[in-house]
């Protein structure tokens, strides 16, 4: 059945309206004037290279690099580990690991933020990359446990026990059979981890310092005293790798099985 | 082809002959049932054995305690001389073949080719040609570098045949190898897996539910059923001489007569209210028993014709179907107690009747076999 031109015409005015904001936010980061304004005045990539040389958002954008690539890291770790302990644990419940591995997921973010901040503040750890990635990757978590578990629920026992019976241990099986077939899924989830703390706000405010700061944090704090068009480039970078990212997760696996096959 | 069998396996053995099995009183028990119940036997080497047996027989358990993925509660299993009940999987060298292949998905064919010997420690450099000469063994020269999803079924059976005969176990196992396969696939996998068994030696145990596979590709079937052994020995053994019902019933057709035998004159009779069944031999005295008659072994005589000869059996039924089976015909006829009789006639000849038509039907005592006892 195909649908009808009301139906497609309305589905396209949805989507516009889903996309809107940011189109009307990318187009107002290529204006020359000095003030946020749409449509544009002119067109100049002058806030984009104001953006790019300032050293206050420079060092934001490094921060949320690298706050992002170690959250991505230690939650794929922990993720994959406690899909591990639900799916193949003698021991564990699975529903018990479950439980708490997507609990990041549903806890509200000011609660986690407030929950950080107060945690840090008795060991003593704030204001750095370590604090706010081991938080990030706590909310990143529930991404790569779920697509992990998936995979892993995918995985055919026999193919392990084919590896068994061919001379590896369990832990040779592990690393040589099972890791590999659900390690796609574990980037992906990683991938996601990182979008999500890319433009993660709540919690990087309550965990920021005024020599610490993410590029969210910077454009909160900059928006409160005024919008200029830079903030509009910035939000339009931000998008860009978010969509980067999604391209990564959509193409992604499908490039690692080609690689895979040739070696 | 014979040349692979007979060049040297990668631990330098000759021919690399298969392994001598002794099961003995292996019992498993999972809650009430009893999965495999006291079971022994013997596997000499060489020798292709099947485990054969229904859903839910203890077959597929009894051949997962062999493999080491399963602990059994009570027995040893002694393979070569050696108790390797307690030895871990990965170290009892066995080779494995799984109903679904198995393959590793994310390795090429070569590469899951090469695990075991990998695993075995075997050189990198040695390694390429074992692959390839297991490949070719299964006619899949040259499909190394493929993935495992480019192949068919049958291609992937054959390459985990491969992969499980490369480090030239003494053992393989097969867990109902050519069940996802079709018919004619299945057909030609059965004397293939056959030929190289035998070309390297191999000692086989095979799982299946399959009584014509049991009956084609083995040396011994032992039958399995509610987990214990219920008879062990050759297909002709198993087929021509149930050593009871159950073994009557599982393999092939047949038609069942219970009752007491009495000696009547020279002849032992099987006295039924509504026939009478000749058996053959002479009994002393009375005695319960089951006399099985195979299909093919009735002849259907219209009714009130005389007896062929004096010496047969003799039984009176209505023919309730006639089902045409291309080299044979399947005729159903129904006993004056309602029991169900098939006889199996050639397909070429001409039926002295039809559906609905009184019939005699008669076969002589020397094609039925008697289950003594059994009552």
């Amino acid at each position: 059945m195909r649908a009808g031109i009301g139906v497609r015409l309305f589905a396209c005015l949805i989507a516009l309206l889903f996309v809107a904001p940011t189109l009307i936010v990318a187009a107002t980061s290529v204006t020359s004037g000095t003030m946020v304004t749409f449509p544009p005045k002119g067109f100049s990539l002058r806030w984009f290279q104001e953006v790019l040389t300032d050293p206050e958002w420079l060092t934001a954008l490094g921060n949320s690099v690298q706050v992002g690539l170690l959250a991505a890291t230690l939650a794929m770790a922990a993720g994959t580990s406690l899909a591990f302990a639900a799916a193949r644990s003698r021991f564990l419940p699975p529903a018990l690991v479950t439980g708490l591995a997507v609990l990041p997921m549903t806890v509200p973010l000011v609660v986690a933020g407030i929950g950080f901040y107060l945690v840090y503040i008795r060991v003593g750890l704030s204001g750095n990359v370590l604090s706010l990635g081991i938080a990030h990757a706590v909310l990143g978590l529930p991404f790569v446990f779920v697509n992990v578990l998936a995979a892993l629920t995918g995985v055919d026992r026999r193919v392990e026990e084919a590896a068994r019976v061919s001379g590896a241990t369990e832990a040779v099986t592990l690393l040589r059979i099972t890791l590999p077939l659900v390690a796609p899924a574990a980037l992906v989830g990683g991938v996601l981890a990182f979008v999500s703390s890319w433009d993660e706000v709540v919690v990087a405010l309550f965990l920021n310092t005024p020599q610490f700061r993410t590029l969210p944090v910077v454009m909160w704090s900059q928006v409160r005293s005024g919008v200029e068009p830079s903030i509009s480039a910035v939000a339009t970078l931000i998008t860009l790798v978010s969509l980067l990212m999604a391209a990564l997760v959509l193409v992604g696996p499908a490039v690692v099985k080609k690689v895979r096959r040739r070696t | 082809m014979t040349e692979t069998a007979t060049q040297a396996g990668p631990t330098g053995q000759e021919g690399s002959p298969g392994a001598r099995v002794e099961l003995t009183g292996i019992v498993k028990v999972y809650g009430d049932t009893r999965a495999v119940d006291d079971v022994s036997l013997t596997v000499e080497p060489g020798q292709f054995l099947t485990l054969l047996g229904a859903s839910g027989s203890g077959k597929t358990t009894l051949l997962r305690i062999i493999a080491g993925f399963v602990d059994a509660d009570e027995g040893r299993i002694v393979v070569n001389g050696r108790d390797i009940s307690q030895v871990p999987v990965h170290q009892r060298g066995i080779g494995m073949v799984f109903q679904n292949y198995a393959l590793f998905p994310h390795l090429s064919v070569a590469a899951n080719v090469a695990f075991p010997l990998e695993m075995r420690g075997v050189r990198r450099r040695d390694r390429a040609a074992l692959v390839e000469r297991a490949l070719e063994a299964v006619h899949l020269g040259g499909y190394g570098r493929r993935s495992p999803k480019e192949l068919s079924g049958g291609q992937q059976q054959r390459v985990a045949l491969a992969r499980a005969i490369v480090a030239r176990p003494p053992l393989l196992l097969m867990d109902e190898p050519l069940g996802a396969l079709d018919r004619r696939l299945r057909e030609a996998m059965q004397i293939e897996i056959r030929r190289l068994s035998r070309e390297l030696g191999l000692t086989v145990i095979n799982v299946t539910h399959d009584q014509e596979e049991a009956l084609t590709m083995s040396d011994r079937i032992a039958l399995l059923a509610g987990g214990r052994l219920v008879q062990h020995g050759t297909p002709e053994e198993l087929y021509g001489l149930p050593e009871s019902e159950v073994a009557a019933r599982f393999l092939g057709e047949s038609n069942l007569f219970r009752g007491r035998v009495r000696g009547e004159g020279t002849q032992s009779v099987l006295a039924l209210p509504y026939g009478r069944v000749l058996v053959p031999g002479d009994p002393p005295g009375e005695r319960e028993a089951v006399v099985v008659v195979r299909p093919s072994a009735i002849r259907i005589r219209p009714a009130g014709a005389e007896p062929s000869t004096a010496a047969v059996s003799r039984m009176p039924g209505v023919v309730s179907a006639d089902i045409y089976a291309g080299d044979s015909r399947k005729v159903l006829v129904e006993g004056a107690d309602g029991a169900e009789l098939v006889v199996r006639c050639e397909s070429g000849a001409p039926l002295p009747c039809s559906v609905g038509d009184e019939v005699v039907l008669e076969w002589d005592p020397g094609s039925c076999h008697i289950i003594p006892g059994a009552a």
